[in-house]
């Protein structure tokens, strides 16, 4: 027990050794992988934010409740999300906005254009477009049309009303049906939000960008490291697994020892980018993650059987070269399968399929389970699952490896 | 050269002996296939779905959504879930199942992801062309308020009133003009080669990888006894016999993705790759001692030239120096043509 005890320190010794050997290439990869993730989600946010189209409004000084309407448009969600208003005092204005590409439409409405639409007199409003068309104008033209639609719906049932009650008589004057059949259509416009029920589908589950980001940071920041354990694995090693053996330090204890050494450095990484990852929200405001002491221990079980899949990926290649060959195109594979890279929704459907049937996805699901719901059982269960099938495996190729050592010599 | 050529040809088959080999060439084929099909949502998606029984009911709203002349592209879908998928997999922007009958009370699920942006005007232009449906129901409803006794001639001239006051210049109306502008910005195109990036980072990847095996005290050993010349020479040869089946692979997998800048740009453009990838291998192997340091060092190289290059992203929009930065790194000049 003893032998085994000392074994193991001196695993985790050569752990820390080769940390801080390295501290300066693994804060680089750190700092790099940082950037990248960031830089990438930073990417994709910005691919989706839509130009506004900046409109320059001319309302005349006299028309108060024209400017009210237009004011209350503009609060809008399908008009806010697709252009922003500027007032402008007199048409000469807005179209030098215009020129100066400080807007990119302008809208201009006539004198009396209020008291004109009360009294069924359709003044048209003048509307300014570019000749150069984008998308985002392509799409105002849209919304105008959607909204100028709603208008003449309504406009054109009033007035079928008021038409066909001069050759069916109702009883009721000119106006009191106008103002009746007006307040039904304005009634049913503004029931209009009822009508839609919104459902939500994220890519992200129910993370927000920061927290799936952060969840990739660490993720990585688990799988990297891996890339270093080939040093535990080099062909003088040989030697030293058939003394063990002779001093009572069978594969399986081996194995423990090497697993052990090869969780503490992650480990130790991940608490760092943890640690920093609080900081940062304290600090910002900007909800990224919060401490929990579950979440360290849940990481530890993490690192702990990433690093029983890299002892099995080393101890089945044999040697350290091929072995970390091997690490990093089973890292790229994970990166990728786990959907923490890149949200699973996003892959061919192939992928997602060969993810969800080997169960990758469990990978990604229990670290961000872990950061930001509580400890998840199921995933848990699952990892450890891989955990104990690598680690068994890189067991059996150790002591087949110290069984042929005996042999050969 | 007949020796050189001899050692390519031993390296080769060395290399194609290797299964590992095999299995660095098929994930990067697989890699490429992966990166051709992914499709993240960008603000120029104008798809919107919509998705109801078109069995069961008349097709009141197909034939006005599906015009041409719409802001929104709208496509039709059979299945529900279908709809899902391609929302939450970013081929559309968003969608709409629609009741089989439209009555006023009746609800519209509008589905819709964080990173949508033409919800709110697909929302508007749904409820538009609904409005429509609504106002003759409307119609309907009210005429059989306003007067006592129902009249089918009334109520038919009544539709066929609203039908032609709202295709007349009754009703309200903009006018628009198109103006000329003095400065126009344009939406900012970016020039991102994600198949070439990964391509290239795969080649980059292999190279680096032959080269670290280079580390095995028995292949090290019979470079050590060469002379600094032909050791130079034959590292080169030894990473060139790694990448050229790898090279070739790309090549194709690049042009038959469909979304290669042509055959020739992209066989100068590989070429140039493997140069300056050997060059840089032949520094990182002579600045690099330890084998430990050299698999870390090799991952950095790789995410920096990922970082700095258009593969996903192009930095030079914000840091306009990087454009001139980039062509030191191989992945940087082969996607410079």
């Amino acid at each position: 027990m003893s032998s085994f005890l000392i074994y193991l320190y001196l695993e985790c010794k050569k752990s820390l050794h080769l940390m801080k050997k390295m501290i300066i290439s693994l804060c680089l990869l750190l700092l790099f992988v940082t950037a990248g993730i960031i830089i990438a989600a930073v990417a994709m946010t910005q691919a989706n934010v839509l130009a506004k189209v900046q409109v320059a409004v001319v309302i005349p000084a006299s028309e108060d409740q024209t400017r009210v309407v237009v004011q209350f448009a503009s609060t809008l969600d399908s008009i806010q999300s697709i252009c922003e208003f500027v007032y402008c005092d007199s048409e000469q204005e807005a179209l030098h906005r215009m020129d100066n590409g400080e807007a990119q439409a302008c809208i201009v409405f006539p004198d009396n254009f209020y008291e004109d639409a009360d009294q069924g007199i359709n003044t048209p409003a003048t509307v300014y477009l570019r000749d150069t068309e984008v998308l985002s104008q392509r799409l105002f033209r849209g919304l105008l049309r959607d909204g100028v639609g709603l208008l003449q719906t309504a406009e054109a049932g009033v007035y079928a009303v008021l038409d066909v009650s001069e050759q069916y008589p109702i009883g009721l004057d000119r106006e009191k049906i106008g103002d009746l059949m007006l307040d039904l259509y304005i009634s049913q416009l503004f029931a209009g939000s009822k009508m839609f029920r919104e459902t939500v589908v994220s890519p992200f589950d129910t993370y927000r960008l920061p927290e799936y980001v952060f969840g990739g940071l660490l993720f990585m920041t688990v799988l990297l490291p891996g890339l270093c354990f080939g040093c535990f694995y080099r062909p003088g090693q040989r030697a030293l697994e058939q003394k063990l053996q002779i001093s009572g330090i069978k594969a399986w204890k081996l194995s423990l020892s090497r697993v052990a050494a090869m969780t503490l450095m992650p480990w130790l990484c991940c608490l760092f980018m943890y640690v920093a990852g609080c900081v940062f929200t304290a600090l910002s405001g900007c909800e990224v993650v919060y401490w929990h002491g579950e979440s360290v221990a849940g990481i530890f079980l993490l690192c702990l059987a990433f690093a029983c899949v890299f002892h099995g990926v080393y101890a089945c290649s044999g040697n350290p070269q091929t072995g970390s060959v091997a690490a990093l195109l089973l890292e790229l594979w994970m990166m990728f399968g786990s959907g923490m890279l890149i949200p699973l929704a996003y892959l061919p459907e192939t992928m997602q399929k060969i993810s969800r049937f080997t169960q990758l996805e469990m990978w990604g699901t229990y670290l961000l389970k872990l950061l930001y719901q509580g400890f998840d059982w199921k995933a848990a269960c699952t990892i450890c699952l891989y955990a104990v099938v690598m680690f068994s495996l890189g067991v059996l190729f150790l002591w087949k490896r110290t069984l042929s050592g005996y042999r050969c010599s | 050269m007949e020796t050189y050529i001899v050692w390519l040809q031993v390296f080769l088959k060395q290399q194609l002996k290797k299964r590992l080999y095999w299995v660095q060439i098929l994930l990067m084929v697989t890699g490429i296939c992966c990166i051709s099909v992914i499709r993240v949502p960008n603000a120029k998606l104008c798809t919107v779905g919509y998705c109801y029984d078109r069995t069961e009911s008349e097709d009141w709203l197909a034939s006005e959504l599906d015009t041409s002349d719409r802001a929104l592209d709208f496509c039709f879908y059979k299945e529900k879930n279908r709809l899902y998928t391609d929302i939450l997999s970013g081929k559309i922007d968003c969608g709409f199942v629609l009741p089989v009958q439209l009555e006023e009370n009746n609800v519209i699920e509008s589905i819709t992801t964080p990173m949508s942006t033409k919800h709110a005007l697909a929302k508007l232009t749904v409820f538009g062309v609904c409005y429509r449906v609504l106002s003759r129901q409307l119609l309907t409803d009210v005429d059989s308020r306003l007067y006592s006794k129902s009249d089918e001639k009334r109520l038919e001239l009544l539709q066929q009133k609203n039908a032609e006051i709202l295709d007349s210049d009754r009703v309200f109306d903009i006018r628009m003009e198109e103006v000329s502008v003095g400065r126009v910005e344009d939406e900012k195109e970016t020039a991102c080669l994600p198949v070439q990036g990964v391509a290239g980072t795969f080649v980059v990847l292999i190279m680096l990888l032959a080269e670290g095996s280079t580390f095995d005290p028995k292949i090290r050993g019979v470079f050590q006894a060469l002379s600094v010349r032909r050791r130079a020479c034959m590292s080169a040869l030894y990473c060139l016999a790694a990448v050229l089946l790898p090279a070739v692979t790309a090549l194709t997998c690049v042009c038959l993705s469909g979304r290669s800048r042509g055959l020739d740009v992209e066989c100068i453009s590989m070429m140039l790759l493997i140069v300056s990838a050997q060059a840089w291998t032949f520094i990182a192997d002579s600045r690099q001692k330890d084998a430990d340091h050299y698999y870390v060092l090799r991952v950095l190289f790789l995410i920096i030239q990922l970082l700095i290059c258009p593969a996903f992203t192009d930095l030079s929009k914000y840091l306009p120096a990087l454009s001139i930065f980039r062509l030191l790194w191989p992945l940087g000049i082969y996607m410079y043509l």
